[in-house]
């Protein structure tokens, strides 16, 4: 998605425009919008969920959750606007079902969990590019799921979404030190799930 | 630096957070450390496998978003230039009823309340200082005419000043004439009882 600064002022400029667009009617705009955060922010919803079923259903409430509230929104950062309503929803879920936090992924056999790992995106050929199949995409979902909710989410915030840890602590209204300190023992955790494929690396 | 603090701060540098001073000094730990050199690579491997293993939503879900974004638009835009022939401001709204109650409850507690509050002519004095010149000298004592008979002019004198102070106590902001004043003129009729004696 982006990988240093510029590219982060790239992508927000990027927003404003389409956003701008789409308040003037243009719904075009809109459909650019969805495909920017189509991967992210499903990926997000996917891991901290564990069903590809729900993943959908959430999906789909937040973008219209987003549409809706489009007008009203002023923040700077429409990732992390968007990745909190995402949060919310989940959370909200959650707790309907009378389930303390965000809900736990199933992790069997046969459950959505490998639901969508048959899904999973090709990377495509590159030099630069790790060899990923079925297997590892396994471990990296068991890994993640593995995690506890708080941890999963900063993990995938930052992994997934490139979103800053000032704006995660933010959204999980807690200070930058404790969303570092959780990213630090997600990746202890993930790292030891990926040994094989870090071993790579020189 | 410790590489546990080296490590939490190289999170800060690789999402490009941290302040030129920090970077710095995480550079120039990494100079030095294997183990977070090695940290910085697998934090990078990580992200890419976790990308590249992402979840995508299929092209139906997507063409559900679109087409509720397009059908929210359209519906935005008739309300956004359908007439309207009544002001917004001029619209029933339920504060006006709480405020039409709030209202009459507050005009019947006052009506209510109000003999409660109403001013005792025994406690106040009373600020229309013309009428109380006028009954001063309706009562004031005459004194002439008073020596034949002074049991007799004493009994008027009193009944006359008893009458003042009923009328006093029966229509209070009306009568001009206090308890201090009757006081005074009770004592003055004293005084002169007793020049008399």
């Amino acid at each position: 998605m982006r990988e240093n600064s510029e590219g982060r002022e790239a992508t927000a400029q990027k927003e404003r425009a389409l956003l701008q667009a789409y308040r003037r009617g243009e719904i075009r705009a809109l459909g650019d919008l969805v495909e920017l955060y189509r991967k992210p922010l499903y990926a997000f919803i996917v891991r901290m969920t564990g069903s590809q079923h729900e993943a959908d259903d959430i999906f789909q409430d937040v973008w219209f959750r987003a549409i809706r509230h489009m007008n009203t929104y002023r923040q700077k950062s429409f990732a992390s606007w968007l990745f909190r309503i995402a949060h919310n929803v989940i959370v909200d879920r959650a707790r309907h079902r009378k389930v303390e936090g965000v809900v736990e992924p199933v992790t069997d056999g046969d459950t959505p969990q490998e639901n969508w790992i048959e899904h999973f995106a090709d990377p495509g050929p590159g030099p630069d590019q790790i060899a990923i199949g079925r297997e590892t995409a396994t471990r990296i979902a068991a890994a993640v799921a593995a995690l506890p909710p708080e941890q999963r989410e900063v993990f995938l915030l930052r992994m997934e979404a490139d979103v800053p840890f000032k704006e995660i602590a933010a959204i999980q209204n807690v200070s930058i030190n404790t969303a570092l300190a959780r990213m630090q023992y997600a990746l202890e955790k993930v790292r030891a799930a990926l040994s094989r494929e870090l071993e790579v690396v020189p | 630096m410790k590489c546990a603090s080296c490590q939490k701060s190289l999170l800060l540098v690789l999402s490009h957070e941290a302040s030129r001073w920090t970077q710095w000094r995480v550079d120039r730990h990494l100079r030095s450390c294997e183990t977070c050199r090695r940290f910085r690579e697998q934090y990078l491997v990580c992200m890419q496998t976790v990308r590249a293993t992402s979840p995508e939503p299929n092209e139906q879900l997507m063409q559900t978003i679109v087409s509720f974004a397009r059908r929210h638009a359209i519906r935005s835009k008739s309300e956004a230039h359908a007439p309207r022939s009544v002001p917004e401001y001029l619209l029933f709204r339920p504060a006006w009823i709480y405020g039409a109650l709030s209202v009459v409850v507050l005009v019947v507690f006052v009506t209510i309340m109000s003999p409660m509050f109403r001013i005792s002519p025994t406690d106040v004095a009373v600020h229309d200082t013309q009428r109380v010149g006028e009954v001063a000298t309706a009562v004031s004592i005459p004194s002439v005419g008073f020596e034949n008979n002074v049991d007799e002019q004493l009994d008027e004198l009193a009944l006359l000043l008893e009458l003042t102070t009923e009328e006093a106590i029966l229509s209070d902001n009306d009568i001009a004439i206090t308890w201090s004043e009757t006081e005074q003129l009770a004592q003055e009729l004293l005084k002169w009882e007793d020049a008399q004696i």
